[in-house]
């Protein structure tokens, strides 16, 4: 445990919600706390509710560091990127807001990366009023010796759409959570997340929709690619308030196993409180299918091109943004 | 030219082919025809270089060269093709990509110079064309969707661009209909040539009215029973195969 950092208690995998990640084990020792870089202020008289939530407990001690993108509706702006690369022996936090007006369509692309063992935490709340678009790429590629932790709050109103596409690779642990409140009638949340892990890292996607209104929908796409001795986690959960009625709650989850030795905890919950609801979830566990790979390699395809063409192929369909998936295709140069 | 010798293969321990001896020459077409759990499949899938089946005995030269010492894609590289019995879906990879990629790692290990976009695209036209693959079946994923006709056409597509200098056909015929069965056939026919050499593996002798073969062999329990001439797929289709199981 880092000793020069004040921290609330750490959630320990005897937490449910923890079970298959083990943060205070993770944690670098002798880290101290840096700064990291940003500087926004919350406009004035915006106080947004903040989640009581582990991981905002952390950033809530050392909360300097704050980014703020607020866009009134009527306004346009151009796609933003946030770049977060960790140092060695540091602890960071920041807290990130995002507040879209009616009908404002944005995309937000973070890029997470770093040298050394660190620990960085992030927390987002995002507000989209009606009719916004929110598009939140996040890449987080940290170093094999970090703990990456993150956990976004997204409130969203009637019909107005938040979809994230994440690609995370290796770190120590990483952590990406995500709770989004679909508050008004028609709005949905789509999650496409890809797990790249090699060596021993654990890489953990956690996501709750809660269905609140009326005639919502949510997709949850997960594929997950786990070599060596990788752990993958995926808890994803919709709940769904009595009142949603109509709601469209969809979860698969596909994992590829590359070695006997690397794991993948599956975690699917439904909570279902409306009667008129559709909803499903799916998770797959497999290895390369043999027989395709045959087939490309009779047809002259050396093994290891055949391969990686057959995983690209596995993990685009959840993965459309080019920038991310360059970063899929540089995983499967290395790793398969 | 192919040379099979004394051939002995196993799966999991059962040994499946137990001594064939099989020469084709170039430009010759050799069928074999046989009843379930001969061993044909087996055979095609040795050829092709599959990991799960062990050669136990025996050797296979492919003009000249031990094919038994090459990985599958060695194989296709130096001019062996095996058009599937049951092609497999890949879902996710495009025709036009898997094509492409497929077409330029042979060019590549044969020491030629890969196509361009443009030049690739040229081959793949002239190709489907006489298969009668349509545009929109090159632009689906591999084999994804595909009716069982479609496969096989293309397979045959999908050998008339490798250039294969010896061609196995597994069971080609199988869940093809009259109409796609005389496609097929006549793709077939067409890259017949001197320099090439085909093995067709059939249970029926109807695909052998299309696809004539300069000769025909009677694979049973793993062994070549009875050779002959184009008659003999007549002869068997009459009598049927017990009474040549049972004389040999």
């Amino acid at each position: 445990m880092p000793n020069s950092l004040t921290l609330p208690d750490l959630p320990t995998p005897r937490k449910e919600r923890w079970k298959y990640t083990d943060l205070p084990n993770a944690v670098p020792e002798g880290l101290t706390y840096a700064d990291s870089g940003f500087m926004d202020s919350l406009p004035e008289g915006y106080t947004p509710e903040l989640p009581e939530h582990d991981l905002w407990a952390v950033a809530n001690q050392n909360n300097k560091n704050t980014i703020v993108i607020d866009i009134p509706a009527g306004e346009e702006k151009e796609p933003a990127t946030l770049n977060f690369e960790g140092i060695g022996g540091t602890f960071t936090n920041t807290h990130i807001y995002i507040r879209l007006g009616a009908g404002v369509d944005f995309t937000v692309t973070e890029n997470h990366s770093g040298w050394g063992a660190y620990w960085r935490n992030t927390v987002l709340h995002a507000e989209l009023g009606q009719g916004a678009k929110l598009h939140h790429h996040r890449l987080i590629t940290d170093s094999d010796a970090a703990v990456s932790t993150h956990a976004a709050h997204i409130r969203v109103a009637e019909g107005a759409r938040y979809e994230q596409q994440a690609v995370i690779r290796n770190a120590a642990l990483t952590r990406n959570e995500l709770t989004a409140d679909l508050l008004g009638k028609g709005a949905d949340a789509t999650i496409n997340g890809v797990l790249l892990g090699s060596g021993e890292s654990t890489l953990d996607q956690t996501v709750l929709i809660n269905h609140m209104a009326p005639d919502c929908t949510s997709h949850q796409m997960m594929r997950n690619l786990l070599s060596d001795r990788a752990r993958g986690v995926f808890q994803g959960k919709i709940y769904v308030d009595q009142v949603a009625q109509r709601t469209d709650g969809y979860q698969l989850c596909n994992s590829m196993l590359l070695s006997e030795w690397a794991e993948m905890n599956v975690k699917p919950e439904l909570e279902i409180y409306a009667d008129d609801v559709k909803c499903s979830h799916g998770a797959t566990m497999g290895a390369l299918d043999e027989a395709a790979l045959f087939y490309c390699r009779a047809r002259g395809i050396p093994e290891g091109e055949a391969k990686r063409m057959l995983l690209e192929a596995f993990l685009a369909e959840v993965i459309t943004d080019e920038g991310l998936f360059k970063t899929v295709q540089d995983f499967l140069l290395e790793a398969a | 030219m192919i040379e099979i010798k004394n051939l002995h293969v196993e799966i999991e321990g059962n040994e499946i082919l137990k001594g064939i001896d099989l020469t084709i020459g170039n430009g010759e077409v050799h069928a074999i025809m046989g009843p379930n759990g001969a061993g044909k499949s087996t055979l095609s899938y040795v050829l092709a270089g599959h990991e799960d089946y062990e050669v136990t005995q025996g050797e296979i030269l492919l003009n000249g060269e031990d094919v038994l010492e090459m990985e599958a894609e060695e194989r296709a590289a130096a001019g062996l093709f095996l058009a599937f019995q049951y092609p497999v879906e890949i879902p996710g990879v495009q025709m036009t990509t898997f094509l492409k990629t497929s077409v330029n790692a042979v060019r590549k290990a044969r020491g030629e110079e890969e196509l361009d976009a443009l030049g690739f695209l040229k081959l793949m036209k002239e190709k489907a064309a006489n298969l009668g693959v349509k545009d929109e079946m090159l632009k689906r994923a591999v084999n994804v969707g595909f009716s069982g006709g479609e496969k096989k056409r293309n397979e045959v597509m999908q050998m008339a661009m490798l250039d294969p200098s010896f061609c196995v056909l597994d069971e080609t015929d199988s869940g093809l209909d009259i109409d796609a069965l005389r496609i097929v056939a006549d793709g077939v026919n067409a890259l017949r040539g001197d320099d090439r050499s085909f093995l067709v593996i059939t249970h029926y002798q109807r695909l052998l009215d299309y696809i004539v073969p300069d000769h025909v062999h009677i694979l049973a329990d793993g062994k070549i029973i009875k050779s002959g001439d184009a008659e003999l797929a007549k002869e068997l289709e009459e009598k049927g195969y017990a009474e040549f199981l049972d004389a040999a």
